[in-house]
């Protein structure tokens, strides 16, 4: 699944509306230019990583990771749902669901079986891979916008669900899991610890998924999303990699939910209620669903903007403010900018390379 | 059996807030394509008309028809507002914007009435009637009435009306429509506006039942949302019988299926869609249609 090649064979005659992930192999030869790019973001990560994680605690507090540690693993579930709603076309509202099963998988495990913190994150992403498959095969007999309908059944069953089933789950108190602590040895305290750890799931994540994306996968899924009849007819498997992306797509949602448990260390069924997967909903549309950057954009979104709301409205209504803001910001979004933040900062970007580049693009002139 | 057919009967109670709010989806799928997750809030904002005049002394059935006229404008003005920008983009960018309308809506109607559930009293008295050896209450039966009636009344709109038939004609064929110099846009706004109307009818007239609260309707428009998937989304009868099969399964499931109960009702009704869309994947109603690109 090597993209350059691929995309040299496939790539049709540049149309209207391509997104700029496609137009970009026009400048240069994209090989080499992929892997610097690559590279290079990972030597600032490192470096972020390292000045960041070494800072003393009077920089950036134990609570400030604590929050980053919530935005890296929201922006994780995010780009496992840009799978769907930026390639497949298809939306799902049951990613909070999935989000929750990959943290209660943790939270069991952890507390009741004594299972290692990383192989219990593992067993959540199998599991999340599992539900993921079992929802995408009758779901597919509804194709594409229905899958919405199926998932939203989940995002609603889940909570009372988990209290149901108390034997397993807890009930309504949940589980708690004791703190994950640094290796002995290290000078981490457990937020920063745990920051290092989610900075390298993150990473590790979405260079995966940008690579599945670049390569035959993401072609297929180009083909199917602007138009099914037209794939199947050039023998994509349009029903297979819809399952197989929406599989692939919970997968990574439970893992970031599993993720997410570690940070806050207690799950209750009202962690993971329905407006947990419309906030992922709107941190995708609004940081920009074709866009993994846009992902953790819209994380940042969702974490910060309800927290500075609750300092300007009283604490009883800020529920429904935040209601309001994301509304309002997805109305916009949609209306203003159909590619989200990350688009824009793209947009912008690309102003200023044109400026002093000779290599004009075309296509991103008419966006 | 008695008790069976007290059950049946008092699903097929529920299964018309169903129906209506199904109707009200399929009338605006079929106008824009949208499949509108904010139309059960926009009937709990209709109740919440209806309630505040009741409550400032006004009779019930003025209160009823004021609510329904308020309904019909405010969401002929959604469509205008908020649906005419994006009018015919992906049903991505559709579905997107009619959840930021049922999430927006819905905190607003917390932030104007509170989130405190509140009671409506019932137009029919408190009274009880007896029907083949079931008992039902006046309010049920009144109910569903009306339910019925409105129902049959927008049954003969789009089928015996020159305004019915243009809206049926701007809906399924917009190109040839405005060739006939029907107004199109208006004809969506109006889709709009008359579905926002069938739900508020369901929105008041049960809210005796269901008690007027944010969350109301959230499981109906759930419940809804399956029956027209259940009939088909472009079957407006369809959805109407999907929406009344799935009132008595969820409460006949609820009953005599053990370990579901109240709480996990909403298990029924997607155990039904799957069913039925293994066989028949274009629902009960819709028409297999083939393809092309």
């Amino acid at each position: 699944m090597t993209g350059a090649p691929t995309r040299t064979v496939v790539e049709p005659p540049a149309e209207k509306g391509n997104e700029p992930t496609v137009s970009m192999s026009h400048a240069l030869p994209p090989a080499p230019r992929v892997g610097l790019r690559t590279l290079s973001w990972g030597a600032a990560l490192v470096v972020v990583l390292l000045l960041a994680a070494l800072a003393p605690a009077n920089v950036i507090s134990d609570f400030q990771f604590f929050q980053l540690n919530r935005v890296i693993t929201f922006a994780i579930a995010i780009g496992g749902l840009n799978l769907l709603l930026g390639w497949a076309g298809t939306i799902s509202a049951g990613h909070g669901a999935l989000f929750g099963i990959g943290a209660y998988t943790t939270a069991i495990l952890v507390a009741d079986h004594g299972v290692p913190w990383p192989i219990a994150a593992l067993a959540s992403l199998v599991v999340g891979l599992v539900v993921g498959a079992l929802l995408g095969l009758p779901a597919l007999r509804l194709g594409g916008m229905n899958l919405g309908l199926i998932t939203l059944a989940i995002a609603m069953l889940l909570p009372p669900l988990l209290t149901r089933l108390d034997w397993l789950t807890g009930g309504p108190f949940g589980k708690t899991t004791p703190r994950v602590e640094a290796p002995e040895g290290l000078p981490f305290s457990s937020p920063q610890w745990l920051f290092l750890v989610n900075l390298v799931v993150l990473a590790v994540v979405f260079w995966l998924l940008a690579n599945m994306l670049r390569g035959r996968m993401g072609r297929a899924l180009d083909a199917a999303a602007s138009s099914r009849v037209m794939a199947a007819a050039h023998a994509i498997p349009t029903n297979r990699i819809t399952v197989a992306v929406f599989a692939v797509s919970a997968a990574v949602a439970a893992l970031a939910g599993a993720l997410f448990h570690l940070s806050t260390r207690t799950s209750t069924p009202d962690s993971f209620t329905f407006l947990l997967s419309i906030s992922l909903i709107a941190g995708a549309v609004v940081g920009g669903s074709r866009s993994f950057v846009g992902a953790i954009i819209g994380a940042a979104f969702v974490v910060f903007v309800p927290e500075s709301l609750g300092e300007f409205v009283e604490p009883a209504a800020a529920g429904q403010w935040q209601q309001v803001v994301y509304a309002a910001a997805l109305l916009l979004v949609i209306y203003f900018f159909p590619r989200g933040l990350a688009g824009l900062v793209r947009q912008a970007r690309n102003r200023l390379v044109r400026r002093r580049s000779i290599h004009a693009r075309p296509q991103e002139a008419q966006s | 059996m008695t008790e069976l057919w007290q059950q049946i009967l008092s699903g097929l109670g529920s299964g018309f807030i169903y129906a209506s709010l199904a109707l009200a989806i399929c009338l605006v799928f079929q106008g824009t394509g949208a499949v509108n997750f904010a139309q059960g809030v926009m009937a709990t904002a209709s109740a919440y008309v209806a309630w505040t005049l009741v409550t400032r002394g006004m009779p019930f059935w003025l209160a009823f028809v004021l609510a329904l006229v308020a309904s019909f404008i405010v969401g002929a003005l959604i469509e205008r507002v908020f649906i005419r920008p994006v009018e015919g983009s992906s049903p991505l960018v559709m579905l997107t914007v009619t959840v930021a309308l049922l999430i927006g809506l819905q905190a607003v109607v917390a932030l104007i009435w509170g989130d405190d559930p509140q009671q409506l009293e019932s137009p029919f008295g408190g009274g009880s009637v007896e029907v083949l050896g079931a008992r039902l209450t006046a309010q049920q039966l009144g109910a569903a009435a009306v339910v019925l009636v409105t129902l049959l009344l927008a049954g003969a709109f789009f089928r015996f009306t020159t305004l019915g038939l243009r809206m049926r004609a701007a809906a399924q064929n917009p190109a040839s429509a405005r060739l006939l110099s029907i107004d199109v846009g208006r004809m969506l706004a109006l889709g709009w506006g008359l579905a926002a109307t069938v739900g508020a009818v369901a929105g008041v007239i049960f809210a005796p039942t269901l008690g007027v609260s944010p969350a109301m309707m959230d499981s109906s428009l759930l419940l809804a949302l399956a029956a027209a998937t259940l009939g088909g989304f472009e079957s407006r009868v369809g959805a109407v019988v999907g929406g009344l099969v799935l009132g008595v399964a969820a409460n006949l499931a609820s009953r005599y299926v053990p370990g579901i109960g109240s709480d996990l009702q909403l298990v029924v009704p997607f155990a039904v869609i799957f069913l039925v869309l293994l066989l028949r994947p274009q629902g009960l109603f819709g028409r297999a249609s083939s393809v092309r690109a």
